[in-house]
């Protein structure tokens, strides 16, 4: 047997592989720990469109409650007092939301999303606090052009603060200078008052222009941006009931129609020759078709009546126009639906009500004013005509006050 | 059992001139091999090192920056190298001036909180250096307005504080390691108020 002399240098390689093994080990991590940092970088980020989806999910379900709380819509109430809802996404990211039912309500939402390199159960969370507040300031919205021709004041009032109204009517005394008289056109000009004052302010798209012959008292700014929604009819039409005559109180006792508490629908309606529509209750009137006053008729919305009116066609208010003896405009709320493209108010009465016809070209004459507030396509208002906007209408709209990440 | 160990006159003699040129020369490209490779190894590591260390920090910022502005009541100034916000304290609910400014001098950005209202240079108010290497004149904020252009993924641009809805912030950094070289990073982005 033969042994040959020990090689001292064979731990050398040893040591050679060790040295190059380490340095490659802790490149790896260094390049494995960048990629985790980076993935749960992007979770975080990602934890922010989770939270804002619940977060619009929120603020429709306000609008929709109008602070009336109920556990509709797949919202359950917590023993907490709180409003509940959650949603999971397709990638396995989900949000769940509260809303504190407080006047304005708040919300919470918490955003879940998978946590990179991790279990299914593994989430990164980030939490975000919404405070709302009334939208401040409305008056006209419209998708087209705003014209005024004529010595118009357009103002506001609130008729449920003494101070900004007398018995809730407007008060040129009392009024305010909240006005917003906005539209989403880029027209030249899109807003356009011939004579007159804004008591508020102006805004329109982002190249449209206004033209004031006289003063704006508030802001003008060319970043008009409104999402304005086709009107959805109240209820399947055919279900409702038929209207007909009926005798109240009033300028004469017999009504051509007398709409009580209910659903009420009609193909078309034309008030000729002194013939009246009388609300004395809570009415939701769907006519399909189109609707028309002329001559010496009217609508006369009695004490504690309110009228809600959605016309599927052409609406003409002539006549005597819509006599709304509470003065207030939570009293009458008029909407057009998807083929009411025109509608004209020429009536003897002042219109104090809301008027929502997203898809109408809205003219607006005669010597009363436009209480309330004003939604359509395109608007005009001649003849000197002037329009308040009523502040208390601002309650049905939430917006987002503050926004808070935690 | 006999054991045989080995002395011949063969094995004690030593190396040919040949076989230790062959020897050397196959050593030492070993050597300059595994040189050449701990050098570049060393190098990218460091290189990846110090990449890692400037996209931490951006990342840091960005992430600061895109909570402070989307938490911001408004935009209160603006210009391409400084914008001020007005902010609101979520514990205290007061009111504050947040105050991002870059200066090109030194590659740095700052963040300077103040209470609204109050020149910057007050006792109260809090200043942090939340980056550094920014390469000369590669830093900007960018306004914005609500209004999308229709067509385009993208705002009409605004100079009017009071119209701004989003905020672009964009930078590069770049910083050099040992003399070997240098790592850059850039960042963009677009930020909603969402308050506004």
């Amino acid at each position: 047997m033969k042994i040959a002399p020990s090689k001292s240098n064979s731990g050398n390689v040893l040591m050679t592989v060790a040295v190059v093994a380490l340095a490659i080990a802790s490149y790896m991590t260094l390049v494995t720990n960048e990629n985790n940092t980076v993935a749960r970088s992007q979770a975080w980020n990602q934890c922010i469109p989770v939270c804002e989806s619940g977060i619009e999910e929120a603020l429709t379900q306000i609008h929709y409650w109008e602070n009336n709380f109920t556990a509709t819509n797949n919202w359950t109430l917590g023993a907490d007092g709180y409003y509940h809802k959650s949603r999971t996404n397709s990638d396995g990211s989900y949000c769940a939301v509260s809303i504190v039912p407080t006047n304005p309500p708040t919300i919470y939402a918490t955003g879940y999303v998978v946590a990179p390199m991790k279990t299914s159960s593994s989430y990164v969370v980030r939490k975000v606090k919404v405070t709302t507040l009334r939208r401040p300031a409305d008056g006209i919205n419209a998708k087209g052009v705003i014209s005024f021709s004529g010595n118009s004041t357009i103002d506001s009032f609130n008729s449920a603060n003494p101070a900004y109204s007398t018995g809730g009517l407007y008060d040129s005394t009392k009024h305010e200078q909240n006005a917003l008289v906005l539209t989403d056109s880029d027209a030249k000009p899109a807003i356009q008052i011939s004579t007159g004052t804004i008591y508020g302010s102006v805004d329109t798209g982002p190249t449209g222009t206004v033209s004031v012959g006289g003063t704006i008292t508030g802001t003008t700014a060319n970043n008009a941006n409104v999402q304005i929604n086709d009107v959805q009819p109240p209820f399947t039409y055919g279900t409702g009931i038929t209207p007909t005559n009926g005798s109240y109180n009033y300028n004469g006792t017999n009504y051509y129609y007398l709409l009580g508490t209910g659903n009420y629908n009609i193909s078309t309606v034309s008030l000729t020759s002194g013939n009246a529509l009388c609300v004395n209750g809570d009415a939701v009137l769907y006519v399909n078709g189109p609707f028309s006053i002329a001559g010496q008729s009217y609508i006369y919305i009695a004490p504690g009546g309110v009228l809600n009116m959605y016309i599927n066609g052409t609406g003409s208010f002539a006549g005597g126009g819509i006599v709304n003896s509470s003065g207030y405009a939570t009293n009458c709320f008029i909407y057009g639906l998807t083929n009411c493209t025109n509608v004209t108010y020429s009536g003897g009465a002042a219109f104090i009500g809301v008027m929502n016809a997203p898809d109408a070209a809205f003219s607006y004459s005669g010597g009363a004013d436009f209480s309330g507030a004003l939604t359509a396509s395109t608007v005009t208002f001649s003849g000197g005509t002037s329009f308040h906007y009523d502040e208390s209408l601002s309650s049905l709209t939430q917006v987002v006050a503050s926004w808070n990440e935690f | 059992m006999k054991i045989s160990i080995s002395s011949s006159k063969a094995a004690k003699r030593g190396f040919t001139l040949f076989e230790m040129i062959v020897a050397t020369g196959a050593g030492g490209l070993l050597f300059a091999a595994v040189a050449v490779m701990m050098m570049y190894g060393g190098k990218s590591t460091a290189m990846m090192g110090n990449y890692v260390a400037l996209d931490q920090s951006d990342r840091d910022t960005l992430d600061t920056i895109t909570t402070d502005i989307r938490q911001a009541n408004m935009v209160t100034s603006y210009a391409t190298n400084q914008l001020q916000l007005q902010t609101t304290d979520v514990n205290t609910g007061a009111t504050n001036t947040l105050t991002y400014t870059y200066n090109a001098t030194n590659g740095t950005l700052t963040r300077v909180l103040s209470p609204f209202g109050v020149a910057s240079v007050a006792t109260n108010t809090t200043t942090t250096l939340i980056l550094s290497n920014i390469v000369a004149n590669k830093f900007s904020f960018g306004m914005y307005q609500r209004n999308p252009i229709g067509g385009v993924v993208d705002q009409y641009t605004t100079t009017n504080a009071s119209l701004c809805k989003v905020v672009q912030v964009s930078w590069t950094c770049s910083k050099s390691v040992l003399g070997i070289g240098e790592t850059e990073s850039v960042q963009s982005a677009k930020i909603v108020i969402r308050k506004e």
